[in-house]
């Protein structure tokens, strides 16, 4: 999910990290809709509300708005220049970290909401800045690892490739298409999870309250975890390997391994 | 070094432009302290071929029927989060949050009940609440508030 870079992923590995991270996106947004009263996986709408504001001369909440889009921008900013950065020396570690990041973000809110919050409009906003941040390094990660094929945490340009790709489905030799149809396939998954994980976040908010955020870091850590556990066993089978007594060259199955655990060999 | 320069400008020039912003006007949370008088009430319909208008006393008694606040004539916000509502016949006290951006005014009630009011308008003389209601037909209520002290 996290380990292939650009080209080399396959639909999927775009489908199991779409859908997850989706999930979580839709997730984080309800959730903090219902606790804050504002948005934080889109900032198509805060653009908007930034220039109501400043037509309206509310400056206050201006500077507000501005300071959540530069965060959620500043994250994509991170998160792709880890991934640019540290992709050369371990392309694993080098796409979990953002997501590591994300996760403290989103633990830090939960934490901070359930122990020490008191509803002030300052923490509200100050709140809403690290998510903003976090959605921000999601999206920079899975936009930037796929080659821009998955962004999860806002519909619009998906929903726009959706109407193009099913106006381009009426045609025949679109529709057999491979490419094509995996990629159909793969914005309804991200669609499908996005809502699902907005339903399920706005259901059991009312229960555990700020706990949701931990809810999401679950599904965040399943993300890492989920290559974390194939590197292991892909090690386990390479060291198995390498004890046969079969004619083979240590160094190359190796190389093999190191190459799909995603590091760079040289 | 030199895009490093211009990366630090351009970082440096954002930081700057949301001090300034936040710097130049107060937060909705200090605006808001003090004594407001209800001015009127006024109701907007969704759908505006509904024959019927309501004058301010009318849109009072069926818009904010199921509300608190409907009794209230003057609000006073106080710091710490408590509002003082009162009437003709009696005062109560409630606590009151700004949520959002600084656009929503929720309202907590004893029983832990709450209402959210969109903070349409506030400034230093005058507020604008809006919610939406059911009277006869749907449509969204408007409170303008002046402020006294």
């Amino acid at each position: 999910m996290l380990r292939k870079f650009s080209n080399s992923r396959t639909l999927d590995d775009n489908l199991k990290l779409g859908t997850l991270t989706a999930f979580s996106a839709g997730m984080v947004n309800i959730a903090s809709l219902m606790i804050f009263f504002s948005f934080s996986s889109n900032v198509t709408g805060h653009y908007a509300i930034l220039a109501e504001e400043i037509l309206k001369g509310n400056w206050y909440q201006a500077g507000v708005v501005f300071s959540w889009i530069f965060l959620f921008f500043f994250g994509s900013f991170v998160s792709n220049m880890m991934v640019i950065y540290l992709n050369g020396r371990n392309a694993y570690f080098a796409h979990a970290l953002p997501i590591i990041l994300e996760i403290m973000c989103l633990v830090s809110v939960g934490i901070y909401g359930q122990f020490f919050y008191r509803e002030t409009l300052t923490e509200t906003e100050a709140l809403l800045c690290l998510m903003l941040f976090a959605m921000g390094l999601q999206n920079g990660l899975t936009a930037s690892i796929s080659n821009f094929a998955v962004k999860t945490t806002h519909l619009t340009g998906i929903t726009t490739d959706l109407g193009i790709l099913f106006s381009m489905f009426t045609m025949k030799k679109f529709r057999e298409n491979e490419m094509l149809v995996g990629k159909a396939k793969l914005l309804l998954s991200i669609v499908l999870a996005y809502v699902l994980g907005a339903v399920f976040s706005g259901l059991i908010y009312f229960e555990i309250k700020f706990k949701v955020f931990y809810v999401v870091s679950f599904f965040l850590v399943l993300v890492i975890a989920y290559d974390f556990s194939k590197i292991r066993l892909l090690r386990y089978l390479a060291v198995n390997r390498t004890k046969e007594p079969v004619s083979r060259d240590p160094k190359s199955e190796t190389r093999k391994v190191r190459q799909e655990e995603g590091i760079s060999v040289v | 070094m030199k895009i490093t320069l211009v990366y630090l400008t351009v970082f440096l020039t954002g930081i700057l432009v949301f001090v300034s912003l936040i710097s130049s006007a107060p937060s909705p949370e200090t605006v808001i302290l003090g004594e407001w008088k209800e001015m009127k009430w006024e109701y907007e319909k969704v759908n505006k071929s509904e024959n019927k208008d309501y004058s301010s006393h009318e849109t009072q008694e069926q818009a904010g029927q199921h509300l608190i606040i409907h009794q209230a004539e003057n609000w006073t916000f106080l710091p710490g989060g408590k509002l003082k509502l009162s009437g003709k016949k009696n005062d109560k006290i409630v606590s009151w949050r700004i949520k959002g951006r600084g656009h929503i005014l929720e309202l907590k009630y004893d029983n832990n009940s709450k209402e959210h009011y969109n903070l349409t308008r506030l400034d230093g003389d005058k507020m604008v609440l809006n919610f939406e209601s059911d009277m006869q037909v749907r449509g969204i209520a408007k409170l303008t508030f002046e402020k006294l002290l």
